[in-house]
This record gives C-alpha cells, structure tokens and sequence, in this order.
C-alpha cells in the first residue's frame, strides 16, 4: 500500500483545472487503479470532454451528493477506500461545494479537510482537492494551504506547502468558539437512565412538530450519542430555523478524539461507532469538552422540511 | 420474574442452559427467603441435577435439610400429588413460608397427555392453597409442540413460547415463520437476551431464522449488531429475514451498509418509534 496523498490545488481558469485533473486521472486508469472524481457538474463536464473515452473507466459523483454533511463525505471516502483497497492506491479528485455555504458550514467543511489528513491516514488514497480561486473567498484558499500537506498543479508533482497546520490544532481553532446557550424557551431535564433520553428527545421533538421517521431517527441519534457520553446526563431540545436542536451534557466529562465518529463502523464493534451513527443522521453534531463537562449538540432537520 | 405462593408456572427448554434464567431466581430466592424447595428429576439423575444448581452457584449442601432434589418415585399422578401436598404442609409446619416445587415432566410422555393434564388440574389445588408455588419443566426435545400449547392454558401467566420477557422487550418463539417474535425496545439492556435467543433459534431451525419487527419500536446500534453478526455467521444457503422492519430502521440498516451483510434479509413494513 502506499502512504496516503492529500494536496490542494488552487486553479483559477477551466485550462488550470484541466491541466491538473486530466493528467492526475489518465495516470491513475494507465496504471489500472480506481480513480473517483466528485467536483461540479461544470468540472464533470469539462473533464468529461477532455478525457473522451478513458471518462467511462472513471467513478464519478456530483460533489453535492456525494456526502451532504462532512461525517458522510468522510464516510464516503472511506468506503470507497475498503472497496477497493486491494489496489496498492487509489486516486480521488475531491471538490467540495463552498459557494453559498453558510459560516458554520465553511468551518465544518473546511475541519473535514484538515481531518482527513488523520482519518485516511491508513489507507493508500492520493487525493487531491480543487480550489476554484474564481469563487472561493480567500479565507478558503488560505485555509487550504493550512489543511493540505502539500499542493498540486500538475497533477503529478507535489511541493509542500509551508502553511500546513497540525490537524489537531487546526481542528483545535475550529472548534474554539463555545457553542451558543440554549435558548430560553428549550425543555430541559436531568436524566439519569438511557432509556428515558430517548422518551424525552421524542416527547419534546413531538411537541415542536417533528414526528414519523425524522422524530424516531432523532431519538436514535440521541441514544446514540448518550451512549457514548455517558449516564446521568442533562438534556434539552429546542427548534431553531429548520432544526431541531438537541443538547446532551454530562458533567465531568471530556470527549478528547475531535474525529471521534467520523470512521464508520466496520466489523469490530467500537464505542465510536454510536456517535458515528447520530453524525449520519444529523446535519451537525457539535462536541465540546470545557473544564466542567462535556456537550454534544445534535442539529436534526425540523418538521417542515420539504423534500420535493 | 419473581414468584410467589399459589403460582403455577412452566418453563420449556432445548437445552440444560434455558433452564437457567427461570430456575436459578427461583431456587435461590426461596433459599434467600423463607421457602423450602423441591426438585424432582426424571430422565436427568438426582446428582447431575445437585451438578446445575451448583453451576448456578447454588449449593445444595449448604442448604442441607431446606433444598432437597430426588428422583420421582411413581408415576401415579395420585400418588404425586399427594406427596406434594404433604410436603408442602410439611414445609409450613417446619415454619418455611411455603415449598417451592420444580420437576422434570418428561414422565408424561410416557404416560400420556390425559395423565399429565390430571396432574396438572390437581397440582393447582395444592398451589392454590398458598403452600406452595411450582415451575414445571418441559424438554421441547420429547414434547409434541400441541401438547406444549395445550399445557400453557394449565399454568399461570406462562407462555412456552416466551424466551424473555423484561421491562423492555419481550422475545417469543415462532411457529411460523419458524423464528423469533419480537416486542418492545432493543438496547443494552435486552441485547444478550437477543443474542442468546437468536443463537438458539439458530440451531433449532435448519433453515432461514425470520425475525417479526413489527412491534418493535426502538433497536440501537448494539441490537443491529447482533443481527447482522447472527445473520452473517449463517451458513451458506441460509439467511436471517427481518421481517416488518419500522421504516427508520430500514434507513439505519442502509446507513451503515448493513443491508449488504451476506446471510442478512430486511423487509420493510413496521411500525415507528413512539414512547
């Protein structure tokens, strides 16, 4: 196996974007390794035309289906991974969609990268990620250098970039501002058996509105995420705009794995592998230890979600 | 399942080890109490007997005099009645609260179903008069199942079907499809139970387990573990078929990958979650 590859490259123009896939994907399939593009439909497109017949040996997804929420992506990736990881390497072009996220979602996706570098570190993936300088802020190009290791123009040759961060202390920035208080209409209680979180996140999800399957998955989440904090524990639901908000806290404890929950379970049980699951079915999970305990704040979608 | 004076139970059983989770409570609760106890054997000798209850860290020798285990000695349903009842008042004379009876009923089969039923209508009186309290036990391996079913309208609050039945989940036998009923809510709490209860109904059918979800309206991740870990441990040809599984489940089953599991089966049409 090969050790794990994962590089930025910022294009500013369709040629400098095709400059770096083409090559990076026509070496891959010469070599016969699997190789997964997931970018823009307009960089499908692009790409698509260029390769000409070598496109069909290429795996491929819209980059905003391809894991809508970042623990999926990295879930994604992963299984791409185990399901080919009789190749010595695989090879995947990662695009994220950044336009029109929101600053909580920038932050989430931006800590995704930086924790792939620790999440992939066992498999033989070289990836590399595609910063269109076009219509990505500057923040996000900068922070690119900081959660890639090295950089990628051509598709083949890496320099380091000096920018690169630790991802722990990376992560660390990221997830250094407190959350916000509950707000004062949350229901809140102290609940000392697991069983009951579940009854409590259902009963309260129901009075907000949330009922069937959204509600029955949120309880799940729930559970799930007490499981891995621990009882006695206290905890509180309110609705934020299109979510359902849910906080569990138990005190004097500290979760101190950042990517805790962010590998998928595999034949082994691991105590992760509950959180990893409420992740899934969340659109966020937040976690922070402080000196006085330990939050997980789970962002279900709201009862008036519409799915078309 | 905790019993009291006056109630007449069974238990049915495949093996030695199901006997454990219904007698080992009732032995050594009424050594913890007031109660006398009595075991009566058949086919299994008195000294194998003494061999469980000791597995069960039970310890008929410091019980000398209180625990007493024997093989039946007739098998006249009048003569065992009668020897009943008398130890029964036996038992409260000596000032015990009451004698707990457990036996092997294997003699049954030898004697015939109107005998057995014989026994059990007047073993009642003796339970009715509050002297006593009885689990009678029944090996599935030499019962009809028809004769199982009939035997359970004879016994209190029993069920020879019902492997478990807690705060949370009650796990039942099915006939058809040959498998496993269940009721209640899946976590930590029922998950061993699940685990043992599928593992003997793994090695009691020959072909594919069905598992009814129907009624159940909350598993976690450690019970869809030990359905996929059952499902995948099958071997080739046969499957574990969850049937009327709750819509969320389906999509937690898919979310982990688990509808993939080799030997694993999901069937969709259950109920959803509401506490």
């Amino acid at each position: 196996m090969e050790p794990m590859i994962h590089q930025a490259c910022l294009y500013g123009s369709d040629r400098e974007f095709l400059d770096m896939a083409v090559p990076f994907v026509r070496d891959g399939l010469a070599d016969g390794e699997p190789v997964l593009v997931t970018t823009t439909s307009a960089n499908l497109e692009l790409l698509g035309e260029a390769l000409g017949g070598d496109a069909a040996r290429v795996d491929h997804a819209e980059t905003a289906y391809y894991g809508r929420r970042t623990a999926q992506r990295a879930t994604a990736f992963t299984r791409y991974w185990r399901r080919n990881s009789r190749h010595r390497r695989v090879r995947i072009l990662a695009e994220p969609v950044w336009q029109g996220r929101s600053a909580r979602d920038v932050l989430a996706w931006k800590r995704m990268e930086s924790g792939l570098n620790v999440l992939l570190d066992d498999t033989g993936i070289w990836m590399i990620c595609p910063y269109d300088t076009r219509s990505v802020g500057a923040g996000i190009a900068e922070d690119a250098l900081r959660t890639h290791p090295s950089v990628c123009a051509d598709g083949r040759t890496a320099r380091p970039s000096g920018a690169y961060a630790d991802p722990l202390d990376f992560i660390g920035r990221c997830d250094a501002a407190p959350l916000p208080a509950p707000p004062p209409d949350a229901t809140s209680a102290p609940i000392d058996e697991i069983n009951d979180v579940r009854r409590f996140v259902t009963e309260a999800a129901h009075r907000r509105g949330l009922t069937g399957e959204g509600a029955s998955l949120l309880a799940v989440a729930a559970h799930e995420a007490a499981r891995y904090l621990g009882m006695p524990l206290t905890a509180a639901v309110w609705a934020g705009f299109g979510s359902l908000v849910c906080d569990l806290r138990r005190p004097g404890k500290a979760i101190s794995d950042p990517l805790a929950g962010f590998r998928p379970p595999g034949p082994v049980e691991r105590a992760e592998d509950g959180l990893w699951l409420a992740r899934q079915v969340c659109d966020h999970v937040d976690v922070r230890s402080d000196a006085a305990g330990c939050t997980i704040r789970l962002h279900a979608s709201g009862p008036r979600l519409q799915t078309g | 399942m905790r019993m009291g004076p006056g109630e007449h139970r069974s238990v049915a059983f495949s093996d030695e080890a199901e006997l454990e989770p219904v007698l080992a409570p009732f032995v050594s609760e009424g050594l913890a109490g007031r109660d006398k106890v009595l075991y009566i054997t058949d086919v299994t000798h008195p000294a194998v007997a003494v061999g469980l209850l000791r597995g069960w860290g039970i310890d008929p020798d410091a019980h000398a005099g209180r625990l007493e285990v024997r093989a039946l000695g007739t098998s006249d349903p009048d003569v065992m009645v009668a020897e009943l009842t008398e130890a029964a008042h036996r038992a409260r004379a000596e000032g015990y609260r009451a004698l707990r009876f457990t036996g092997e009923m294997s003699w049954a089969v030898r004697e015939g179903t109107e005998t057995l039923t014989a026994f059990e209508t007047q073993v009642q009186a003796v339970f009715d008069s509050g002297l006593a309290m009885g689990v009678c036990q029944y090996d599935r391996r030499v019962f009809p199942p028809v004769t199982l079913s009939e035997l359970q309208r004879l016994h209190t609050g029993t069920d020879v079907d019902l492997e478990f039945d807690g705060a949370l989940l009650r796990i039942r036998r099915s006939a058809r499809p040959p498998g496993l009923d269940l009721d209640g809510e899946i976590d930590a709490n029922g998950v061993g139970e699940l685990a043992r209860a599928l593992s003997s109904a793994v090695r009691r059918e020959r072909g594919d387990v069905h598992v009814d979800m129907g009624r159940i309206s909350f598993i976690d991740l450690s019970g869809l573990r030990v359905l996929v870990d059952t499902a995948t441990a099958l071997a080739e040809g046969r499957s574990l078929v969850l049937n009327r599984v709750p819509e969320h489940v389906v999509q937690l089953i898919r979310l982990i990958g688990w509808d993939r599991a080799p030997g694993l089966r999901v069937r969709g049409g259950g109920a959803r979650w509401s506490p």
